[in-house]
């Protein structure tokens, strides 16, 4: 099944609104696509939270106002005169916002602990500076909309104003006051520092590299300060390159043409009537003034509005003070969120879950209690970095929240309640010097009411424990194809399916290529037969087209020189005892999932199902027995001894064969859930897929917050045994490989933004106590294109050591990369 | 309660009380969507006036051709990109004013699941024409079919721009790029 046609159905997959023919299509083509299945996440995920965006606080009644506009008017005003007057409420911040937003985007530094460094840096080499941002027009006289003192380091003064009411705002350390609207004040020291991040060289050069077409201007003194002067535009293209270079580096399919052109309009339209202007200190290369100039194209004068900021009195004395009288008394108007007695104290406690080093995360838990005599109400939380620094490059993200219960509305003096703070990072990749940076670059930010309803604030800083030291405790090595083979079959365009046979002594990989949504003319689908007897060089043997009735071919089934492929509605049964020539033996009409042959008889399954046929001669089928199970079927079922295994939602059936006419369940063997698994949805299905390995089984178990590997004892048939449980937390297991003393699971991470898949080789030699050995990281999957869209990402095989990753393309045709397993 | 092919009616006879009931009926709504794809209450206030005034007259002039619902959300729409395009102001970074209003005033419930996202402030990252699409589907309920219908583009932009828009907001979700 094609990609586009399960993301087509993919809304109402989720929304349960399929037929259960199309989910069961679905379910089959999501366990072999890690692209869908993020598609799918994507989308419960999105949904559960949008969710709650469905209520909106004060909806004010403008029933009233619109008709006695309405009937005042008689007419209605034009629609331009009300933007106007729009746009002159928003413009100071709307204007400021523009100048951020373009030097935000912009952060070609490589290591996050140099980037906060530099920002910190800023602040040493200007100990003290005033900025004032001037907006103005054609029609308008400038107006100084914003500005701000700032003396190292943690002296800040601002005022603001906005729809013509000023604000104004002081920071001396800890204690922050204001005058006016308080609702800001976080943001605006936040934005204080951004724009002192600005006052280094290396800033500078960052400002004139986002420039394209840039003309130099004529010197210009700036208050005494002879200042080079540039001029140019955003540069988008450069901007759209950059972009494709942090996706790449993160992970992420670069973007296609089509998202390219669709960025590419929505910036143009952005940027096209902006004109960027910048002086530079001559002999300090500091940035001493920036305007952006902005025509507007929808206006009839073609009016051109303008914001300079301006940077001055550098290391100047800039005297800035508490606004209080002799006696610490505030004076009027003033106000201040600092508490005249701490009523929060928070304990952290910090711990490093390091199972997978790739994605180790540094755990606070915070417990934050009242210790104050009287009650405090509206709490709220943030987790904050001091400087803002946007690195996306390091796969680092941060999970805060509270832990099983929502943040309490009160809390009285002796309550406390807990706080959970993440951070998860490739401890492959960033070093403990970054992570110490980072984190001491966030703080813990706790806004409330008091007793009297004064918003008050108080903060904390997390300590970084030392073990952010500690070496990964699991070897991880980046893996690396050692051979490749690219099936050129005309219009392939994945792989849907493969099985290994022996053949008189020889390896063969039957493999079932897949010509849907191939980007050259649309050809039959077929099975190429490979000779994988020298693993590390596939031989094509035969490649056999499917008849013209098939357009795909889900499944494939190989027993004794007998290879059985599941078309959309008939097995098709092929010969390849000599498997240079495959031949037809016959057509059976049915839709099945999977097939396991035990002498005469074949047992086949579909949803609850499964069928017995009599296939002593194979151009005269007979049905000899069914057999209902509760639960629809997971995966193939299998032989074992002289029992049929299956595996159903939370069970392994064993099944006794020894009359096919009449199937009996003779055990089932019912695997321990975790607590928290919802069993009353029959959608759940907490067994995924499994391998066996001589009377050993490996079972993936999982819901939706945990998963592990369950070590089966299987030497009698009859009655299973669970020897251990690996838990394996936080990984999104699909694949599972065994090979004499060890397991490999494919993985995918569950967080972060990093889409690398990972191998993991669990050592089972002591079947008690299996372990995570070593973490392979498998190479990104576009690495091995150049264009074409994917499909079929999360195919593999197991060939002796090496394991086979087929990666479908629709353009250039689905290649098979070949690992050497050994070599870890 | 009258359907509202029935009050367009009476409206169009010259009923302007009558409108009240359309104004009674979707000002929530409309509010709502315009709220969550902007970030910003006045903004949301000005254009769900503006979107009634230009339904009133509309209603007046036109025959409307689809349904009434998708066609006010289409002056809705329409009045918030006018409004971007005239700001000019880049699509994914949220009114600063407004996240501040989170930080220490807790009126929102948003801003105060389990995990304390902020599921405004990653909805204000994702470009906006997957926004809009994502907020008339997830938030407002409507269909993609309704979707395509509203914004005059195909089922399968829709579908598209939902599905890009998600994978967009579990990626941020996931980083939780928490910026100042």
């Amino acid at each position: 099944m094609r990609c586009k046609y399960v993301q087509k159905k993919l809304a109402a997959y989720a929304n349960n609104e399929l037929s259960s023919f199309d989910r069961k299509h679905i379910e089959e083509h999501l366990e072999n696509c890690a692209e869908c299945r993020n598609s799918l996440a994507s989308y419960k995920l999105t949904q559960k939270y949008l969710e709650n965006l469905k209520e909106v606080p004060q909806v004010p009644d403008m029933k009233a106002s619109i008709i006695s506009n309405i009937k005042l008017n008689g007419q209605l005003p034009e629609t331009r005169n009300i933007w106007k007057r729009r746009i002159l409420l928003l413009a100071p911040i709307t204007i400021i916002l523009i100048a951020i937003v373009v030097l935000l985007l912009w952060n070609p530094w490589t290591s996050s602990e140099k980037a906060i460094a530099q920002a910190y840096s800023a602040m040493s080499s200007v100990l003290s500076y005033h900025l004032s941002v001037i907006r103005g027009s054609d029609t308008v006289p400038p107006e100084i909309v914003y500005a701000s003192d700032v003396v190292a380091p943690d002296r800040y003064h601002i005022t603001q104003s906005i729809d013509g009411k000023a604000q104004e705002f002081i920071y001396i350390g800890d204690n922050e006051y204001f005058k006016g609207n308080y609702q800001s004040f976080l943001s605006m020291k936040l934005q204080a520092n951004y724009y002192t991040s600005m006052l280094t060289r290396e800033a500078t050069l960052r400002y004139l590299n986002m420039l394209g077409d840039i003309r130099k201007l004529e010197d210009e003194t700036l208050e005494g300060v002879v200042c080079s002067r540039y001029q140019g535009r955003y540069d988008i293209e450069k901007r759209l390159l950059s972009w494709q270079e942090s996706r790449r580096k993160i992970g992420l399919a670069p973007f296609s043409e089509e998202d390219l052109s669709e960025m590419r309009e929505e910036m143009h339209a952005n940027y096209d009537s902006m004109t960027f202007e910048l002086w530079i200190g001559k002999t300090d290369h500091l940035l001493r003034q920036w305007k952006i100039n902005k025509r507007d194209q929808n206006d009839d004068n073609n009016l051109t509005s303008y914001v300079i900021y301006k940077f001055s009195n550098f290391n100047e004395t800039i005297e800035i003070n508490a606004p209080t009288d002799s006696n610490g008394t505030l004076l009027g108007g003033w106000a201040s969120t600092t508490p005249v007695q701490q009523a929060l104290n928070v304990e952290a406690q910090s711990s490093i879950d390091d199972s997978d080093p790739t994605v180790r995360q540094l755990i606070y838990t915070l417990i934050i209690g009242n210790v104050s005599d009287e009650p405090v109400s509206g709490i709220n939380v943030d987790v904050i970095p001091m400087l803002p620094f946007y690195d996306e490059s390091l796969s680092l993200w941060i999970k805060v929240g509270n832990v099983n219960q929502s943040i309490p509305e009160n809390v009285k003096p002796g309550e406390s309640f807990l706080y959970e703070v993440t951070f998860g990072y490739d401890a492959t990749r960033v070093l403990p010097e970054e992570i110490e940076a980072i984190v001491a670059n966030y703080f813990i930010y706790i806004g409330y009411m008091n007793a009297n309803s004064e918003p008050k604030a108080e903060r904390s800083r997390l300590e970084v424990p030392e073990s952010v030291h500690m070496p990964p405790s699991v070897p991880v090595y980046e893996l690396k194809p050692v051979g490749e083979y690219w099936i050129k079959e005309r219009g392939a365009s994945f792989v849907s399916g493969q099985v290994v046979g022996e053949i008189y002594g020889k390896k063969y990989l039957f493999v079932l290529v897949d010509t849907r949504g191939s980007a050259t003319p649309e050809e039959n689908p077929g099975v190429l037969i490979l000779d994988v007897t020298n693993p590390l060089k596939p031989i094509k043997v035969s490649y056999l087209q499917a008849p013209d009735d098939v357009t795909y071919m889900m499944k494939l089934g190989f027993s004794e020189k007998i290879l059985y492929v599941f078309t959309g509605n008939y097995i098709w049964i092929i010969d390849v005892s000599n498997p240079a020539i495959p031949e037809e033996l016959a057509r059976f009409t049915g839709t099945f999932n999977s097939i396991v042959v035990n002498g005469n008889y074949a047992f086949l399954n579909r949803y609850n199902r499964i069928t017995v046929l009599d296939i002593t001669d194979l151009a005269h089928i007979k049905i000899s027995g069914n057999l209902e199970l509760t639960y629809d079927i997971k995966g193939s079922l299998e032989i074992n001894s002289s029992y049929l295994l299956s595996w159903e939602r939370d069970r392994l059936n064993i099944i006794d064969i020894s009359s096919p006419q009449s199937l009996k369940i003779i055990n089932s063997y019912i695997f321990t859930l975790p607590s928290d698994f919802n069993i009353d949805s029959p959608e759940e299905t907490p067994i995924g897929t499994h391998v066996f390995n001589g009377t050993l089984a490996y079972v993936i178990l999982h819901n939706e917050a945990d998963i592990g590997i369950s070590v089966m004892d299987m030497s009698n048939p009859a009655s299973p045994r669970e020897l251990s449980f690996l838990d394996l937390n936080q990984m999104n297991l699909s694949s599972l490989f065994a090979y004499e003393s060890e397991v490999y699971a494919i993985s995918l991470p569950h967080s972060g933004s990093d889409r690398q898949m990972r191998l993991n080789i669990i050592d089972v030699s002591d079947a008690n106590k299996p372990f995570v050995a070593a973490i392979g990281k498998l190479p990104y999957y576009w690495s091995f294109f150049n264009s074409g869209e994917f499909g079929h990402t999360e195919s593999f095989s197991l060939i002796n050591n090496y394991l086979y990753w087929f990666i479908g393309n629709d353009s250039e045709g689905p290649v098979v990369e070949i690992f050497d397993l050994s070599k870890y | 309660m009258l359907e509202d092919f029935q009050v367009i009616a009476l409206v169009k006879n010259g009923n302007i009380d009558a409108f009240g009931d359309i104004i009674e009926r979707y000002q929530k709504p409309v509010y709502r969507y315009v709220y969550r794809i902007t970030g910003n209450r006045d903004v949301a206030m000005d254009i769900v006036q503006e979107t009634f005034m230009q339904a009133y007259k509309g209603i007046l002039k036109t025959e409307i051709k689809v349904s009434f619902k998708a066609w006010l959300y289409r002056i809705a729409v329409n009045n918030v990109l006018q409004l971007w395009r005239r700001k000019r102001t880049v699509s994914f970074v949220p009114l600063k004013d407004e996240i501040a209003n989170g930080a220490l005033v807790v009126e929102d419930k948003s801003r105060l699941l389990g995990t304390q996202l902020d599921v405004q402030g990653v909805l204000a990252k994702i470009p906006r024409k997957l926004r809009i699409c994502m907020v008339l589907h997830f938030v407002e309920g409507f269909k993609y079919q309704e979707i395509a219908q509203t914004l005059k583009i195909s089922e399968e932009a829709v579908r598209k721009r939902v599905i890009r828009g998600s994978r967009e907001f579990r990626r941020l979700y996931n980083s939780q790029e928490v910026q100042g």
